[in-house]
């Protein structure tokens, strides 16, 4: 007997009834798409239960014999349960960013900084929001990419229908609730916009002009793992190799447009393990040397050989120094990637219209001066700052006053609320000044 | 031992939002299935106009395709992985197909004989044995898919952990 037929389909109905008083609740501002979006999926979850209820009523008037009509209430239950899971993740997200739409206990300077990034790196109109994360992380999502993705019924063999969204896509930016507005590690967050375009293009393309020829690798290695009897499992592999792939672009596309503050953000943010291991991302210093090989790519060398010497040789030491835990899986990850790390590069070049490049640092000496002295720097002659020549510089101000520590001085620079705030306070001066300028040539 | 704040676990419940989904697809489309056989049996012809029977058979025929034949590392396969995990549903076609499992191949065999089992109802040329494999098989992922998809999202605390991260 079909006991919790009724039960499920009135849980499903008052999941949805809960959601929408949420969605009612929320005022405008920044995040608001978050309820529009969040309401087109509920339509989509209504025009289920419906089809569920009109089965439903289909199997009480066909009034088939007792055994067929047992099984197909049996599968009426089964439907509505399974909007359990996608509800219970729709629920969960709304209830942990339904206090970031509309926030204003966050300095606009970061506000503008979130701005300057979507600008730069997200083609679709997107909605950001700051969420103030209890986990001491980076991170972002494209909430459609998630949630639209859940009520989709495509699969990745075909068949079925993709959902798509063509509003505005409300994306959500997680930094570390204790310290949200740290200036010099806003570069991380340009690596974690990038995973929103490595999921929707850039992994894409950089298969179209890789092809192949990682397979072969990958066929050898499994080969090898099987001779040294190594447990191997082809699907996680490549699922491996994919997930490494795409963080080198994402670091790639924050070195593109940041520059060195990204190397120095990364390593101050995350010291370099000597700890051997394969996990979800390349080791720690095997994508310190990838930085260092790609700002040479770009020209920075010897800017930033002059200008810290002594870290830059802490940094290629850091680099060179990989452990290895010596397994076929290592291999192949090292040996795929190798392959593919001159596409990686050129994927991410292609990505990133406003790239930083060297010659911009004789400019921003007199800032840097500024800023040591406590001042917000904000132009450099005619010119205005940008978002990331002011970073640069402030990275390049706490560098030069604590040059003696080497490494140590990357921390000691994140490690300064006053000056993350003086910096934080440049970006809010050089936005405005760069719309007042606007303004100007507008009324000439 | 050093520590590292490599956040690998976020990028592993990342992960598992896409197999949610993939896992609750695959799911919906066994209930369609299920529900135009069952439907058959009690007298309706509905397997002539059958959708869901369709689909299931371009999926499968690919899966089953995709099983013996190499595909590349770039192409996402999260329903053949989550079906290899289906045991109930996998030892009904194995049984079907009257061959045993090895480790290099767990489930192709099985595949096989559904995939063949879908095109010959398509085809209207499926034995009524064929129809009441698919019938198990598709009863036993439907059953599977709303287990697995749950423990998806629980056992990694759903959306809090999902979120891509450096």
């Amino acid at each position: 007997m079909v006991d919790n037929l009724e039960l499920f389909a009135a849980t499903a109905r008052n999941d949805l009834a809960r959601l929408r008083r949420v969605i009612q609740r929320l005022r405008p501002g920044r995040g608001y798409e978050l309820g529009t979006f969040v309401g087109f999926t509920l339509e989509r979850v209504e025009e289920e239960l419906q089809r569920i209820d009109n089965f439903r009523q289909d199997i009480i008037d066909a009034d088939p014999e007792p055994v067929a009509r047992e099984r197909l209430l049996a599968l009426a239950a089964r439907r509505y349960e399974r909007l359990q899971p996608p509800l219970d993740v729709l629920y969960e997200t709304l209830g942990m960013y339904e206090k970031s739409v509309n926030r204003t206990d966050v300095p606009v300077g970061l506000q503008h900084l979130i701005d300057v990034l979507m600008a730069q790196l997200v083609r679709a109109p997107s909605d950001p929001m700051i969420h103030l994360d209890p986990v001491d992380m980076y991170s972002t999502v494209d909430l459609v990419s998630h949630v639209d993705y859940l009520f989709e019924r495509r699969t990745d063999v075909g068949g079925g229908i993709r959902m798509v969204y063509t509003g505005v896509h409300p994306i959500v930016f997680n930094l570390p609730a204790l310290d949200p507005a740290n200036a010099l590690l806003s570069p991380l967050i340009a690596h974690e916009v990038t995973h929103t375009a490595v999921d929707e293009t850039l992994l894409e393309q950089l298969s179209t002009l890789v092809g192949a020829s990682v397979d072969d690798v990958l066929a050898r290695w499994l080969a090898v793992a099987a001779a040294r009897s190594e447990p191997a499992n082809e699907t996680e592999w490549a699922s491996v190799f994919r997930g490494w792939c795409e963080e080198l672009i994402c670091d790639a596309v924050a070195i593109v447009l940041t520059g060195p503050s990204f190397l120095f953000a990364f390593s101050a943010y995350l010291p370099p393990t000597s700890v051997a291991g394969i996990g979800t991302h390349p080791h720690l210093r095997d994508r310190v040397q990838f930085h260092l090989d790609l700002l040479d790519t770009l020209g920075w060398t010897s800017t930033l050989d002059s200008r810290s010497p002594e870290l830059m040789e802490w940094f290629r030491g850091v680099g060179a120094s990989a452990p290895r835990a010596g397994s076929a899986l290592e291999g192949f990850l090292l040996e795929a990637i190798g392959l593919v790390r001159q596409r990686i590069v050129e994927v991410s070049i292609d990505h990133v219209e406003a790239s930083i490049a060297p010659d911009v640092v004789d400019g921003l000496e007199p800032a840097i001066a500024f800023l040591r002295e406590g001042i917000p720097a904000v132009d450099a002659g005619a010119k205005v700052l940008d978002t990331w020549e002011l970073i640069l510089a402030g990275w390049f101000a706490a560098l030069e006053e604590r040059a003696d520590k080497v490494e140590l001085a990357l921390l000691m620079a994140l490690d300064d609320p006053d000056y993350s705030a003086l910096l934080i306070k440049a970006l809010e001066m050089s936005s405005i000044v760069t719309k007042w300028r606007r303004f100007e040539r507008a009324g000439t | 031992m050093a520590l590292s704040r490599v956040m690998d676990r976020s990028a592993d419940a990342r992960i598992d939002v896409r197999l949610v989904a993939q896992v609750t697809a695959l799911g919906a489309l066994a209930d369609d299935v299920v529900a135009d056989l069952l439907w058959a049996e009690a007298g309706r012809d509905t397997l002539k106009t059958s959708t869901a029977i369709k689909r299931a058979a371009e999926v499968f025929e690919q899966l089953a395709e995709e099983a013996t034949s190499p595909v590349t590392i770039w192409q996402r396969r999260d329903v053949s992985n989550a079906l290899r995990r289906m045991t109930a549903a996998q030892a009904i076609a194995a049984e079907a197909s009257h061959r045993v499992p090895t480790s290099q191949d767990p489930g192709s065999a099985g595949l096989r004989v559904i995939a063949d089992a879908l095109a010959h109802t398509v085809e209207r040329v499926a034995t009524p044995s064929e129809l009441k494999l698919l019938r198990e098989y598709f009863q036993a992922i439907s059953s599977a898919t709303i287990e697995s998809a749950s423990e998806s999202v629980h056992a990694r605390g759903g959306a809090a952990s999902t979120w891509s991260t450096i």
